[in-house]
């Protein structure tokens, strides 16, 4: 029974170096809410965890939900936390970015974040 | 769906430290007592070991070939793809999990080669090697392994846990077969085969639980991260439920221990101190059955640390 004192110290000893075993955004470019003066040529998105490129996606709608065509996101082979969505030409107007992410631990999360490009 | 996922967890996690803790009993449980082995009772008892890690490492390998269509299915986010062979593919060949999975199927396969009736020590220690492999590339699948945070430490520590866990848990799966052949009579060689392997399964006993309290404490807190969290979330409190569940096997090893083993000095009190123990073991084979149940589940739950992360 000593084992519940010294869990409770090695837990906070620990903490620090919590694991995450799902991914999440932790930001993106442009910035999740924001609105921007000229269109981006890209979306980043930054998660807080490593991603499996094979099973994670993004993609592009316009205020009136229709899907804008995309290229496939792309990953940095370097840096499997960053995801990249490379855009059309977009008129001014307001999109929504949908994601879906496979951390590397097999887990599923999906999200999603508006940005606006100014008229 | 998900029951059946969590089925072949089960299995899989039960075979595979079954089938590492029986082929290291074989060698850890008779050393250095040659006058005890020598009989036909000792090449008999051998032979059913053998037999029970050959069962072992097919259903490991059975059930880590029915992972991968579950893992498919989970991965791609449709049910659908459990049954698309090409799924099955890209979760082999593209995925973190998929390349450590084929490692892991491989080494199912090597054990299974092994189990092959032998006569050779060598083959015996090569066998236990490919079930240590077995379990300690499962440790590199899962939670612990697959952080950004903890990295190799995390690793290190998941593949000691486990390594640690077969040879308790799944030596108690080859003790019960000693102590079942020791006491139903008939089988005069077995008794005191037992009376030699028990103090050598309590030796490793103490390092083994000793190694698992430790290395479960810093997954726990690598993967609850709080002592609120333990209770306040429910993957923290199917965690307690397993600790819970180990302490119980501890005080339950140690009564064992400190009560039963010193009376077969005697050994007019033998039979009936191993007919005690044999069912005391038949017991915590049931307990440790749940806390595999348990850690089949906890493994397809996210873990606590996220509970705040996903609500924002």
């Amino acid at each position: 029974m000593k084992l519940v004192p010294a869990f409770a110290v090695l837990t906070t000893a620990l903490s620090v170096e919590a694991a995450h075993a799902h991914a999440f955004l932790d930001h993106a470019v442009p910035a999740v809410g924001s609105t921007v003066a000229t269109a981006p040529a890209q979306v980043q998105l930054f998660f807080t965890q490593g991603l499996e490129p094979a099973f994670s996606s993004a993609t592009l709608a316009d205020a009136n939900g229709q899907p804008i065509a995309t290229g496939a996101a792309v990953f940095d082979p370097q840096n499997k936390m960053e995801m990249i969505l490379n855009l059309p030409k977009l008129p001014p107007g307001h999109y929504k970015v949908s994601w879906h992410a496979l951390s590397v631990d097999t887990h599923r999360t999906e999200g999603s974040f508006s940005f606006d490009v100014q008229q | 769906m998900n029951e059946a996922w969590v089925a072949a967890r089960f299995v899989h996690f039960a075979a595979t430290l079954a089938a590492f803790g029986t082929a290291a009993f074989r060698l850890y449980a008779f050393a250095g007592s040659a006058p005890a082995t020598a009989g036909p009772g000792s090449a008999a008892l051998d032979r059913e070991l053998v037999r029970l890690m050959t069962v072992a490492a097919l259903l490991s390998l059975l059930s880590a070939l029915a992972i991968v269509p579950f893992t498919a299915a989970e991965m791609a986010g449709s049910a659908a793809a459990a049954g698309d062979p090409g799924v099955w593919w890209t979760v082999l060949s593209r995925t973190a999990f998929g390349h450590v999975w084929c490692w892991h199927i491989g080494f199912a396969a090597l054990l299974l080669a092994l189990c092959a009736p032998h006569r050779q020590r060598w083959q015996s220690a090569a066998a236990m090697l490919a079930a240590l492999l077995l379990v300690a590339s499962l440790g590199l699948t899962g939670h612990a392994a697959m952080d950004m945070g903890g990295g190799w430490n995390h690793a290190i520590n998941q593949m000691a846990h486990l390594t640690a866990a077969g040879l308790w848990l799944g030596g108690l799966l080859p003790l019960g077969v000693l102590l079942h052949r020791a006491t139903r009579g008939g089988d005069a060689d077995c008794v005191p085969l037992a009376r030699v392997a028990l103090p050598h399964f309590s030796q490793m006993g103490y390092a083994a639980v000793a190694l698992l309290a430790i290395t479960g404490t810093v997954n726990s807190a690598m993967l609850v991260g709080s002592f609120g969290a333990l209770f306040g979330t429910p993957y923290g409190r199917l965690l307690a439920v397993k600790i819970g569940l180990f302490l119980a096997m501890v005080a339950l090893a140690l009564v064992n221990r400190f009560r039963l083993v010193p009376r077969m000095r005697e050994l007019a009190a033998t039979p009936a101190a191993l007919r005690v123990l044999y069912r005391s073991v038949l017991v915590e084979q049931a307990l440790g059955l749940a806390i595999l149940a348990v850690v089949a589940v906890l493994g397809t739950w996210p873990p606590a640390i996220e509970a705040g992360m996903a609500m924002q």
